[in-house]
């Protein structure tokens, strides 16, 4: 009974893990290359997906994660990934804004990345 | 329930306050960025245009008589957008309440010592609303939903744009919150971590009676203060007060009301006054006049004045939020899912503080739809949706109820996918990403464009200031905002009134159309307005990127 009750709730994670994934790619392309998803399909269908899919997992009961040095150590390599992503990002694509204010910019964009990171994956 | 002593920052949570404190400075320095480099002599729209020379003629003459450029008595027809005439004299077409704040700080620091105190006010505004929103959610979702806060894309456009009252109002309100929540002496107590992410407030024994009338006297001073820059919004506040002490089981009772009604008074009676040296009448505004309505009193600006458009106003809310933001929806449909699965399981308090926030979102999408979203804006000649049209502004209340909601979706999401982080870093990137983008140079409405647009304007009317003599007037349907203060502007000239009007001034002064219409075009609205009102048009003249003028004579 519980060997089952895992298994369909790793299912539905997968499930919802999966199109969580797509819709972030899928949008992310159709902003940047307008039609190059919406020709197909519409994107509001794949949200409405990913929200479907969210309910039985944000049901399940949280487990208490284990915290490891090693697990530390990843946590704090992908936070300062993703704010040195989003700091590139923002430099190289607000040309339209002198160069001084650019940088400020785009270290205030990493600066909040950082913020979100650190409150949503503290444990 | 045990009650506990008021929870610390543990040391783990250090670094995110830290980060958030210094985000909020660079929030600040980024708006003082925008207002230093775009200057203080044009502004891209005529409401902003308004709002500034009027706080500045509060600031030297305490009153708002502007005089007209040429100094000269003209037909009421002759007028910019946004403000009115009488004689040889101006007055403000919008609410008083904001220039004369701006106009009366002006006389201690100065308008640009005004505009960094706006901008200072709308930053400390995304501190206090961590405070406020700890009350309900706890501090992790209102630590989040506070940087959120300064993400959101309108809340940062129209706070860098700060001649538009809207932040500042929003602001006030916040400021109201947060003292009215101190002044019901509510107590933070910290729930054992089994139990969920939220913390609650409950009211403690007491608290000294000099506090609660200070705290009740702040909450009713921000709120009139508030009230003063935007009477219109006066209902939503109205029900927004009625609904928070009914669900406040009891606490209402501690607010002192004479001490937040002393402190209502101060700012509303000024307005009130200030409207009454104005337009005549107490409760009269400047938009009676400019709608050609004969009574639009405050009164009737409480409830849908702009008509109701069932179609419209679930258009423009679907447009200017899903439409707008979107890569917003996704996180505020995770939380909205996290909270109706909790909704069986969770503990009393959290069902009842999540079932008055979505009652308010929803309530607040409802009010704000019917109320704005059934007015046609044409900010924009084409008609696009952007950060720039006014929907966005009007909007706020509803962006900024959203965020405790996407902030508790991106907690829940990221504590049930501990082992697909990388997805979690990934959405976030993308909303901090997408958020700053729209703000600062994704669009040309954004805030790089404006400023580009803001310098072309001041070289196109560097032109027209040489063509147009200091007495002439200035014929332009959006021309206005490169223009005036510097020559008399004609804004509103199509209908057979002003078309009289115009001919009376071309044949005393020198007048000219001012237009970016191809020349084609504008012969035929030649044949077709103005020859038929007696009145004809020379040759065109450049005055760059694309704006031309010509005389208008007066056909004998």
């Amino acid at each position: 009974m519980n060997m089952q009750k895992e298994k369909s709730a790793w299912m539905f994670r997968t499930a919802f893990v999966t199109l969580l994934a797509s819709y972030l790619v899928f949008s992310t392309l159709e902003e940047f290359f307008e039609g190059f998803v919406s020709r197909f399909f519409n994107l509001n269908w794949l949200l409405l997906a990913v929200l479907i899919s969210a309910f039985p997992v944000f049901g399940a009961t949280l487990q208490p994660s284990v915290v490891t040095s090693r697990s530390k150590g990843m946590t704090w390599l992908l936070m300062a990934i993703s704010s040195f992503v989003t700091t590139v990002l923002i430099f190289f694509s607000a040309d339209a804004i002198e160069i001084r204010w650019r940088m400020l910019l785009a270290a205030y964009g990493g600066l909040m990345t950082a913020a979100i990171l650190l409150v949503l994956f503290e444990e | 329930m045990e009650q506990q002593q008021p929870m610390f920052v543990s040391s783990r949570l250090r670094l995110p306050y830290g980060l958030f404190l210094a985000g909020t400075v660079l929030f600040f320095a980024l708006s003082t960025f925008f207002v230093r480099e775009s200057g203080s002599a044009m502004f891209d729209s005529p409401d902003e245009t308004a709002a500034a020379l009027f706080a500045g003629q509060f600031e030297r003459a305490s009153n708002f008589l502007l005089p007209s450029p040429a100094g000269m008595a003209l037909p009421d027809s002759v007028r910019p957008r946004s403000i009115l005439r009488t004689g040889a004299f101006l007055i403000p077409v919008g609410f008083v309440g904001f220039p004369m704040f701006a106009g009366t700080f002006a006389k201690i620091f100065g308008l640009h010592g005004v505009s960094l105190l706006i901008l200072l006010i709308a930053s400390g505004a995304v501190i206090v609303w961590y405070f406020l929103t700890k009350a309900m959610f706890g501090r992790h979702a209102a630590l989040l939903s506070a940087i959120l806060l300064l993400l959101q894309p309108a809340y940062a456009y129209y706070t860098a744009r700060l001649w538009y009252p809207n932040v500042l109002f929003l602001s006030l309100i916040i400021f109201s919150g947060y003292f009215f929540v101190r002044a019901l002496s509510l107590h933070q107590i910290q729930l054992p971590e089994a139990r969920g992410v939220v913390g609650i407030e409950i009211p403690v024994a007491s608290q000294g009676a000099a506090k609660k009338r200070l705290f009740s006297y702040l909450a009713g001073l921000f709120l009139g203060g508030a009230l003063a820059l935007r009477p219109s919004e006066a209902g939503w506040i109205l029900a927004g007060f009625v609904f928070s002490a009914l669900a406040s089981r009891g606490a209402i009772k501690r607010l002192s009301f004479l001490f937040a009604g002393l402190g209502a008074a101060l700012p509303l009676m000024l307005v009130v006054y200030m409207q009454y040296l104005v337009y005549g009448a107490p409760f009269s505004t400047g938009y009676a006049s400019a709608e050609g309505v004969a009574v639009f009193s405050m009164a009737s600006l409480l409830v849908a004045p702009f008509g109701f458009r069932l179609t419209d106003a679930v258009s423009s809310v679907f447009t200017y939020t899903a439409g707008l933001f979107w890569w917003m929806v996704l996180p505020w449909f995770l939380g909205f899912a996290a909270v109706w699965r909790r909704w069986g399981s969770g503990a009393a308090f959290f069902r009842y503080r999540m079932f008055l926030w979505l009652m308010a979102f929803f309530a607040a999408l409802l009010w704000f739809g019917v109320y704005y979203g059934s007015w046609q804006i044409h900010d924009r000649i084409d008609g696009g949706v952007s950060i720039g049209v006014s929907f966005t502004r009007y909007f706020l209340p509803i962006y900024i109820l959203a965020l405790p909601i996407i902030a508790l979706g991106l907690i829940r999401t990221a504590r049930t996918l501990r082992a697909a982080r990388p997805l979690v870093a990934i959405l976030v990137v993308a909303l901090v990403y997408f958020s700053l983008r729209s703000v600062w140079w994704g669009t040309d409405d954004s805030l790089a464009s404006v400023r580009l647009t803001l310098a072309r304007n001041t070289e196109v009317r560097n032109a027209i200031l040489r063509v147009v003599a200091p007495a002439g007037v200035v014929v332009s349907d959006r021309g206005d905002k490169v223009v005036f203060p510097y020559r008399e502007v004609m804004a509103e000239f199509r209908t057979p009134e002003a078309l009289r009007d115009l001919r009376e001034v071309a044949q005393a002064r020198e007048a000219w159309y001012e237009t970016i219409g191809d020349e084609e075009d504008i012969r035929a609205e030649e044949e077709r307005l103005w020859k038929p009102a007696g009145l004809s048009l020379g040759e065109g003249i450049s005055a760059g990127y694309g704006h031309t003028l010509y005389r208008i004579n007066s056909i004998q």
